[in-house]
């Protein structure tokens, strides 16, 4: 059961995607949830939409999983639509019973927010699905680098990342040994309330985290012993170069921004 | 040949220095001498607590001794500035090969030492794939390292020390956490490294029939060397070596009960000779 939680999604290809500098594309995605928030009007939003979807195309990574991206925040969407529905008090009323008030802007709202999170959430999906998390921790400290005052700190942290994405694999299998063990000297873990079912947990989180610091001691040996030395004089095999596939990323995210500037100025805000 | 590193007369102890009202001094390793040279298989043997892995991580700064001296290629221990640089020289191998491996990608982690050194990625490139391919890891340079098995991700931890290209590779005990088929691959890797690079290993395990392989053994008790020398005249010393809680190679316990002349290691070298003696 703990093993269908996987962070950082990679589903492995060779497409337009898949092969952009992952620097380009973390930027872009970025300045794609931006714009997503400022369109007004659903022409601006419909763009941003079909953009959306030509870049799904073009990665490669079925639909099905696309879209199974957007189900873990299906309550969130809920909430905030409802929310939106009954709060927002602006334009022509609709409905006007007792309490409940919900009128044309409310729901313009609504269904802009739903659009809007749904496009964010499949926006960043679609970076984690075509970029190793490696990839995303190396393009993460390479963008920062120029800032050479906190270069150092930069990269501790894409050093930190990339440890952490190495052991949760190990940590998981760590996990199973121990529940397991746990089980066959009597410990019931599946059965009583949320409480007791936590508490269950404790003979299993204790020897996980005592392990846990065990191997960093190793692992900062192991280091230590391969001549780290934090990021002064490290050098790396893979150069990251931005290539024609960048440019061409570039160039579309900047027509749909030029595009949805445009749809903006044109047309009536709904939002 | 040259002597790529020495110890000498080295004493480490794990107790506080500030200890002293305690009386004596236990010390981890005492009075240790020894030699490596360029081209060196070297087995260090002993029980747990002999100081077998003390004396691993003497050996490239990791512990610095408390008396005497550890160096590599004439440069001490003890000089800080030059930690580095004895590390490049003397690589090191741990038992879990889970806690080496640092990348979630095959090539990345073995490229991390070489990436450490601050060499040119063309250099680097250059120097995984030889690595990679000198333990047979070639193929799998793509993949995660948590997807292989335990002997797999030795030879990757093995490759990650072997692109700094040392000159000695310590391994402590390596092939411990290993089932039978890893520890195969291990040994073998190993003895190509040595036979065909030329690379001076010091190989430590409780196993006998890996020691059996090295050129000289080196069996430690409490610190201290016991034993020193080539393999066949090392076991035949049985008693001794039961005494610290050792056993010698099955094939050299049978034929020494039955009294076959010779000194005998192998498997095969035993059914010669008692085939020999049946004649």
């Amino acid at each position: 059961m703990i093993k269908d939680i996987t962070i950082g999604q990679y589903f492995p290809g060779n497409s337009v995607i898949h092969r952009m500098d992952p620097r380009m594309k973390l930027v872009l995605t970025i300045v794609y949830i931006v714009i997503i928030f400022l369109c007004k009007n659903f022409w601006a939003l419909g763009l941003m939409l079909l953009s959306l979807v030509v870049m799904c195309a073009l990665s490669g990574v079925p639909a099905k999983v696309i879209l199974k991206s957007i189900k873990p925040i299906a309550i969130i969407i809920t909430f905030t639509a409802i929310l939106n529905i009954f709060y927002v008090r602006t334009g022509e009323p609709l409905l006007d019973w007792h309490f409940i008030h919900i009128t044309t802007g409310g729901v313009f709202t609504a269904v802009f927010m739903i659009i809007r999170i749904c496009a964010l959430v499949v926006a960043s999906s679609l970076l984690t699905y075509t970029t190793s998390p490696t990839q995303i921790t190396d393009g993460i400290e390479r963008l920062f680098s120029p800032l050479k005052f906190m270069r150092g700190g930069v990269h501790t942290l894409a050093m930190m990342m990339t440890i952490a994405l190495r052991f949760i694999p190990t940590l998981i299998d760590e996990f199973e040994k121990i529940t397991n063990a746990q089980k066959a000297r009597g410990a019931d873990l599946e059965t009583g309330n949320l409480v007791e079912r936590a508490k269950a947990l404790i003979p299993v989180l204790v020897p996980l985290f005592i392990t846990s610091f065990r191997r960093a001691y190793e692992l900062a040996f192991a280091m230590e012993c391969r001549c780290y030395h934090g990021a002064e004089g490290r050098t790396r095999m893979k150069i990251m170069k931005y290539s024609k596939l960048d440019a061409f990323g570039f160039l579309f995210i900047l027509f749909a921004t030029g595009g949805v500037i445009a749809l903006n100025m044109f047309f009536r805000h709904v939002v | 040949m040259e002597s790529i590193l020495k110890f000498d007369d080295v004493y480490f102890s794990y107790d506080e220095e500030t200890d002293e009202t305690q009386g004596e001094v236990h010390w981890a390793v005492s009075a240790l001498s020894l030699e490596v040279k360029r081209g060196d298989f070297i087995a260090v043997l002993g029980h747990n607590g002999s100081g077998k892995s003390t004396l691993a991580k003497l050996s490239n700064a990791i512990l610095i001794p408390d008396k005497g001296e550890v160096t590599v290629k004439g440069i001490s221990t003890k000089d800080e500035d030059r930690t580095l640089e004895i590390r490049k020289h003397v690589g090191m191998v741990f038992q879990n090969p889970d806690n080496q491996i640092v990348a979630t990608v095959v090539e990345e982690d073995v490229a991390f030492g070489p990436e450490n050194l601050g060499l040119e990625p063309a250099e680097i490139r250059e120097r995984v794939d030889d690595a990679l391919k000198a333990v047979g890891m070639y193929e799998f340079r793509e993949n995660e390292p948590h997807n292989l098995s335990g002997g797999q991700k030795q030879r990757v931890a093995i490759a990650g020390i072997l692109a700094m290209r040392p000159e000695c590779i310590v391994l402590d005990e390596s092939t411990a956490m290993l089932d039978p088929k890893g520890r195969r691959e291990v040994l073998e890797t190993v003895r190509k490294l040595h036979d065909e690079f030329g690379m001076a290993v010091v190989f430590i395990t409780h196993y006998m029939d890996e020691a059996a392989m090295a050129d000289r053994v080196i069996v430690m008790e409490q610190g201290k060397v016991l034993f020193d020398g080539a393999p066949c005249d090392v076991f035949q010393n049985v008693d001794e070596l039961r005494r610290v809680g050792l056993d010698v190679p099955q094939a050299t316990e049978l034929a020494l009960s039955l009294g076959l002349p010779g000194k005998i290691l192998t498997l095969s070298e035993c059914t010669d000779a008692i085939v020999d003696s049946l004649k």
